[in-house]
């Protein structure tokens, strides 16, 4: 089975091409351009997708080796997103099949984090998943293929924006997560206890009240002590804040381990790079002799080998969609 | 203009008060919410959308996501303009064709989409006052 792999349910236009089990291309636009013009921000919205959708498959494709009527299928992100943005890749997707005569299959955005795992790896069934990424917080209870169900997810904010949202108090550049990571591993997590809520209640996180929480300690601190005994003891709040954050994710995580009995374990989404959360998640499972894994960086983050090995995954069990597929801007539960 | 102000002691009583305004207004209604990081915007929006029957659990930030949609006796568009760069940007998000629906449409950051608000929004100030008590203004 030769599959081509389109994403653009957000900020990233991206293609990969996935044949028979291996992954042959992985082409993420805005990335490339972040490179070529150093550092610039990705522009969002559908015009920047537009823009890039038929370079970025030619690329995947050229890198690839295949040309497009050697291939069987096209795997793209129907949902969720947004709308503007997932209809570029899916219009583009839907064109493309009908031009080189190729069977269609929708992807879940979210399911795709779960197999990203599958790109490089074979976990066994049954697993618990942990997504976390700038839009999403959730533990996922996989018993078999595409049989998922969320047990815990954020209600305000995700950890991703968790990390940049208080990171801008703190007067690090946007996005934060990266840079409160590097100073996280040289301060002291304990320097400060920032609240962890619902920590002993359920499965859900909630992430919001921590901005608050941090925006007075800083004011408190501030007229205490001064801004010089702020900026000094900078990477110790920051450890502080990662602390609060990754240590209510493993908290729950835990308690879904042993809700579950699981003895698989996936780590998935954007925020799986942050250091103190993989050494968190590796304690745990180490701890617990359970079988850990994480996908490579490129493969966290957003990016269409996981759609394609999705896709891939879909096809051999016959699950083709025509050419009707919607788009679809929240999860359904 | 008519101004009234509220204040919340907690986010549950937040919470209730988003209730308690979208009852009083159409289902076709833009609210601007103006406020800092932490200020309410998001509670209050799950308060909203629960009164148009949406799972308030499911309500979570669309900072990232830009536009959220959901459906329940009315259907509830929260929008989020806080990495909206430019209108233009906007537009091409379809934050403005959401107007064309008929919607509780709530929109955090609006500032940032200015020319693209309609005339008739109703707009809600934020403020916080202390860890937990927050001053909302609704301005008509």
């Amino acid at each position: 089975m030769k599959i081509l792999g389109i994403e653009s349910s957000c900020d990233e236009t991206a293609a990969a091409v996935y044949v028979n089990g291996e992954l042959l291309s992985n082409v993420v636009a805005s990335q490339s351009i972040h490179e070529k013009y150093g550092g610039v921000v990705p522009e969002l919205a559908s015009r920047a997708h537009q823009k890039s959708i038929s370079s970025t498959v030619r690329q995947a494709l050229e890198e690839s080796g295949y040309r497009p009527d050697e291939l069987d299928a096209v795997a793209v992100t129907n949902g969720p997103g947004l709308m503007g943005a997932l209809l570029v890749g899916l219009s583009f997707a839907k064109g493309f099949c009908l031009r080189h005569n190729l069977r269609l299959i929708g992807v879940n955005h979210m399911d795709a984090h779960i197999y990203a795992n599958f790109i490089e790896d074979k976990p066994e069934y049954p697993m618990l998943s942990l997504v976390v990424s700038g839009g999403h917080t959730q533990i996922v209870h996989v018993t078999e293929p595409f049989e998922h169900t969320i047990l815990g997810k954020t209600r305000d904010d995700a950890a991703g924006e968790a990390f940049d949202k208080t990171g801008k108090l703190l007067g690090l550049p946007y996005p934060a997560g990266p840079v409160m990571d590097r100073y996280a591993k040289e301060g002291n997590p304990k320097f400060h206890r920032f609240p962890q809520a619902l920590l002993n209640e359920g499965l859900d996180f909630s992430f919001s009240g921590l901005k608050t929480s941090v925006l007075y300690y800083l004011e408190k601190v501030r007229e205490e002590e001064g801004e010089v005994y702020l900026e000094k003891h900078l990477k110790d709040i920051c450890a502080s804040v990662s602390e609060a954050i990754t240590g209510v994710l493993v908290h729950k995580l835990n308690r879904a381990i042993d809700q579950t009995g699981c003895r698989t374990i996936l780590l998935a989404g954007g925020v799986s790079a942050n250091s103190m959360l993989r050494e968190k998640v590796m304690k745990l499972c180490d701890g617990k002799n359970l079988s850990l894994h994480i996908p490579k960086m490129a493969y966290c983050t957003d990016n269409a080998a996981m759609i394609a090995v999705t896709g891939f995954l879909k096809a051999k069990r016959g699950e083709f969609d025509d050419l009707s597929l919607k788009p679809y801007a929240t999860q359904q539960v | 203009m008519s101004k009234k102000s509220f204040t919340t002691q907690s986010v549950q009583d937040t919470i209730e008060l988003g209730k308690r305004v979208i009852s009083e207004y159409d289902s076709s209604t833009v609210f601007c919410l103006y406020g800092d990081l932490g200020s309410g915007k998001t509670h209050f929006v799950k308060g909203a959308a629960a009164e148009c029957g949406v799972d308030e659990n499911e309500v979570h930030s669309p900072t990232f996501g830009i536009i959220h949609e959901y459906e329940g006796q009315k259907l509830v568009f929260h929008i989020d303009a806080y990495r909206i760069k430019s209108e233009r940007e906007a537009v091409e998000a379809g934050i403005e064709a959401c107007f064309a629906e008929d919607a509780i449409i709530l929109i955090e950051w609006p500032e940032k989409i200015a020319g693209l608000i309609p005339g008739d929004a109703v707009k809600i100030h934020f403020e916080k006052t202390g860890p937990e008590t927050r001053n909302i203004t609704i301005i008509i």
